[in-house]
């Protein structure tokens, strides 16, 4: 098994019993993922029984995958440092079984350790953490780490192996005393006060900037007394074919990066956009970038999408986590009239001189320690402060609390709503339960929904790209689980957006997409975001492509969803990216296999038809699947996106946007779409054919057993 | 200063405090990796912030309208109706508007003290 170490690690914390599974048993999902749902689906429903309608992310037999890839701890580029983790979390509404993933170097470190995933079942009596050093594995008190922040966590925990604090030259690592030495850290994964005081926009935080925060498993984690898992490992693995990997990698740097001795501001400006390969180090933050800092990349990746800084604040933190509090916006404190410009220049500059305190990266960090998702965040601070001004959220109103909204923008305010949420404190007890729980708790739910002044407008979570304009990303939503957070179709809108010049017509760019999109790729139509076509049958294809490369390539193969598919490509020749060759290149030369690009988007359909089965069980109908009352009520707000349109036959670029959803036609795409899957289109449900044609005959016999299996 | 006549203290004030939540002006941010946010604007000063941004989103002749009618400043919001009348584009708009405003707020400290 090339790629693959073999084994996966298996500990139940009720029984302290610790096992593996065979990863060759699950060597058909390609890794990730795949093999994520297909473990969870074997444990819970396969050795359990359980009834899925019957039990919630904090329910004991929950269990919790945390995967690699093949890739993993390889040269794969932008491929070698995913780690995806899945079970049923407690963020969404309801709480469906979900997806995160994270960054950073737990999971090449787990792979040298020699394990290609991990299964966490049942509940500690008492707060524990993980100590795996390569084969040896020991489950320990957590007393003195319980209470900690997340970076206090880590420092201990590479103090209790390391000796020190972890700096130094080579070390023994092993408990049995074998020789086996080591100059890294371990690798940690950890909660905070939020996740052991189950709030569920708890995340799972790894070194400085490292995130698991969909799905509200920090919080899934503290329900099961976990508060930390670390691994060291000394092994390697086994690459079938070690030149044809460099090479590919050679390869695809010199034909798909950015080169600096072709540097072009313009165009430099793209190589940060997510789904564009990068080739030099580009922090995807929007704060200033300081002059002292340098790079910081997850293991083996020649991006480097986060940096480090002098001094220390915002270290290694990255796209959400350095927006939530975007204090250029929300800047109160800094009063006009406490400058004394008089240019607009000067006023900027002093507004932003770098002598002044940086909120944002301080934020940042706030977010990291206590384990907090920053994505809620950014939605729920503009909530908090529209409900503030509104009159009723403030000191002695009817949402009582002490937020001080003088400071907004500030370090006093962000410091107070993070201590509140992460210990519970007041209205900071509603805020840990997400603001769509929040909100119902406050009684706002209703109108705040119908109105859109809390922009959570899927599952109970916030709106990243608006469901109106970017079709496949808020569809794909609704069909799934989370905010899909998949970036590859943002190039289609942003750079005809934002460019002067552009540079293909639409049906190149169209097409260029389309072309790699087995098995549609004679639909160009697919990419038409025109009113016309936003409900029809090509739309449906667009969607259930993105779901299916997502499955695979993303979240089994684990490319990193920053960087694939990479469609269109500034530096490549004829802007055509290298989404289609690259992928299966490097799977092949790592495993051996002979997969081809179609083939991965063949078993990522397979892979979300089996989640889909999962919603079934836990109790998804059609008729649950519906945004928010404000998406089909309303218009979306701007910007309007520079879109390629197709009317008459020809091909153009229009701007979209300022178009409310309409119920009737959503409905109707939902049938086309659960038609296109082969799932019944009254419930949603999968059928017996479409998943006997997957090879799921067994999950068509679990969906049969409780009377949900879709009519034929 | 930019042949934009000093304010007085009360409407330098005024414009330098905040509406109300009904008077609010909507505005967005595009973020080339972050999506797209939704921010309400309560002042000039976090409209000048929002146009600060890399890709600011704000209809300008509504916010022309909101300086007009929400904040009572008929000059301001004469100067920006003729740049919107004279630039073609957000591209080049909303930068113009932006200098404009900052002019505004550095006269209305000036006048504050």
């Amino acid at each position: 098994m090339n790629g693959y170490t073999g084994k996966i690690l298996r500990i139940n914390l009720t029984s302290g019993v610790i096992s593996d599974l065979d990863t060759s048993d699950y060597e058909e999902w390609g890794g990730g993922h795949g093999m994520g749902s297909a473990i969870f689906w074997d444990i819970v429903l396969g050795e359990k029984q359980v009834d899925l309608s019957t039990i919630d992310g904090f329910h004991e037999e929950n269990v919790i995958t945390v995967m690699t890839s093949p890739l993993t701890g390889t040269m794969a580029l932008g491929a070698s440092a995913r780690t995806e983790i899945q079970g049923i979390g407690v963020q969404s509404y309801p709480e469906w079984f979900t997806r995160s993933g994270i960054g950073g170097r737990f999971g090449p470190m787990l792979k040298y350790a020699g394990w290609d995933g991990l299964v966490i079942e049942g509940t500690a009596k008492n707060p524990v953490w993980i100590d795996i050093r390569d084969g040896e594995v020991q489950i320990k008190d957590a007393a003195s780490l319980w209470g900690l922040d997340t970076w206090q966590t880590q420092e201990k925990i590479w103090e209790e192996i390391d000796g020190e604090s972890g700096n130094g030259g080579w070390r023994e690592i092993s408990t049995e005393g074998n020789g086996t030495r080591s100059t890294q850290k371990p690798a940690v994964l950890t909660i905070g006060p939020a996740g052991e005081n189950l709030c569920r926009v708890a995340a799972i935080i790894h070194d400085a900037g490292n995130g698991s925060g969909q799905g509200g498993f920090g919080a899934v984690w503290g329900s099961k007394n976990l508060k930390a898992i670390s691994v060291m490992g000394t092994g390697n693995i086994h690459v079938n074919d070690p030149n044809e990997l460099m090479e590919s990698r050679i390869w695809a740097i010199e034909n798909f990066t950015y080169s600096l001795d072709l540097y072009d501001a313009e165009k430099a400006k793209w190589a940060t956009m997510p789904s564009n390969l990068r080739s030099y180090p580009s922090p995807l933050v929007t704060w200033e970038r300081p002059q002292e800092g340098r790079p910081q990349a997850c293991m083996g990746c020649q991006a480097g999408c986060r940096s480090r800084y002098s001094p220390r604040d915002g270290n290694e933190s990255s796209c959400k986590e350095s927006y939530y509090y975007n204090a250029k916006v929300l800047l109160r404190n800094l009063h006009v009239a406490h400058n004394t410009a008089e240019t607009p220049e000067e006023l900027l500059q002093q507004l932003y001189s770098s002598d002044l305190p940086d909120p944002q990266k301080q934020a940042a960090d706030l977010a990291q320690k206590f384990g907090i998702n920053a994505a809620e965040l950014e939605t729920g601070i503009p909530y908090l402060r529209d409900l503030h001004k509104m009159g009723v959220l403030g000191q002695g109103k009817e949402i009582d609390c002490d937020l001080p909204f003088d400071q907004l923008g500030g370090n006093a305010f962000i410091e107070r709503l993070v201590h509140m949420i992460a210990y519970r404190e007041g209205i900071g007890d509603d805020m840990a339960e997400g603001f769509f729980r929040a909100a119902e708790r406050w009684g706002r739910l209703d109108e705040d929904m119908q109105t859109g002044l809390l922009n959570n407008c899927h599952w109970g979570l916030g709106m990243h790209y608006d469901p109106r304009v970017s079709l496949e990303w808020g569809y794909g939503t609704i069909l799934g689980d989370r905010d899909i957070n998949e970036h590859g179709f943002n190039p289609l809108y942003m750079i005809p957006t934002l460019t002067q010049e552009q540079p293909l017509s639409a049906e190149d760019f169209a097409k260029m997409f389309a072309d790699r999109m087995p098995p549609f790729e004679d639909d160009p139509l697919m990419l038409d975001y025109s009113d016309e076509n936003m409900y029809s049958e090509h739309i449906c294809k667009l969607v259930a492509w993105h779901r299916y490369y997502g499955r695979f390539w993303i979240q089994s193969a684990l490319y990193c969803d920053f960087q694939y598919p990479d469609f269109f490509n500034w530096s490549a020749e004829g802007y055509t990216g290298i989404t289609g060759q690259g992928e299966q290149r490097f799977f092949n030369a790592v495993t051996g296999k002979n997969l081809t690009f179609e083939e991965g988007i063949a078993i990522g359909k397979k892979i979300w038809t089996l989640d889909h089965a999962i919603w079934t069980l836990q109790g998804r109908h059609r008729d649950d699947v519906h945004f928010a009352d404000y998406i089909y009520d309303k218009p979306a707000r701007p910007p309007k996106f520079r879109m390629p349109v197709n009317r008459n036959g020809q091909w153009e670029y229009d701007r979209i946007g300022e178009r409310p959803l309409d119920r009737t036609q959503f409905e109707d795409f939902k049938t086309r779409y659960y038609e296109l899957e082969g799932w019944d289109p009254q419930t949603g449900w999968p059928t017996r054919s479409t998943l006997e044609s997957l090879g799921l005959g067994n999950v068509a016999d679990e969906l049969e057993k409780e009377g949900r299996l879709g009519e034929e | 200063m930019k042949n934009l006549t000093a304010p007085s203290r009360d409407v330098a004030l005024q414009l330098l405090g905040e509406v109300s939540f009904e008077d609010r002006l909507i505005g967005s941010l595009l973020h080339l990796r972050a999506g797209v946010r939704t921010v309400s604007l309560y002042s000039l000063e976090e409209v000048f912030l929002l146009l600060k941004e890399p890709y600011p989103q704000i209809d300008p002749v509504q916010l022309e309208n909101w300086i007009r009618t929400t904040l009572h400043d008929g000059e301001l919001a004469d100067r920006i109706k003729t740049v919107i009348l004279q630039e073609e584009g957000d591209r080049n708009i909303l930068p113009a508007i932006r200098d404009l405003v900052g002019w505004r707020l550095i006269q209305c400290k000036q006048v504050t003290g």
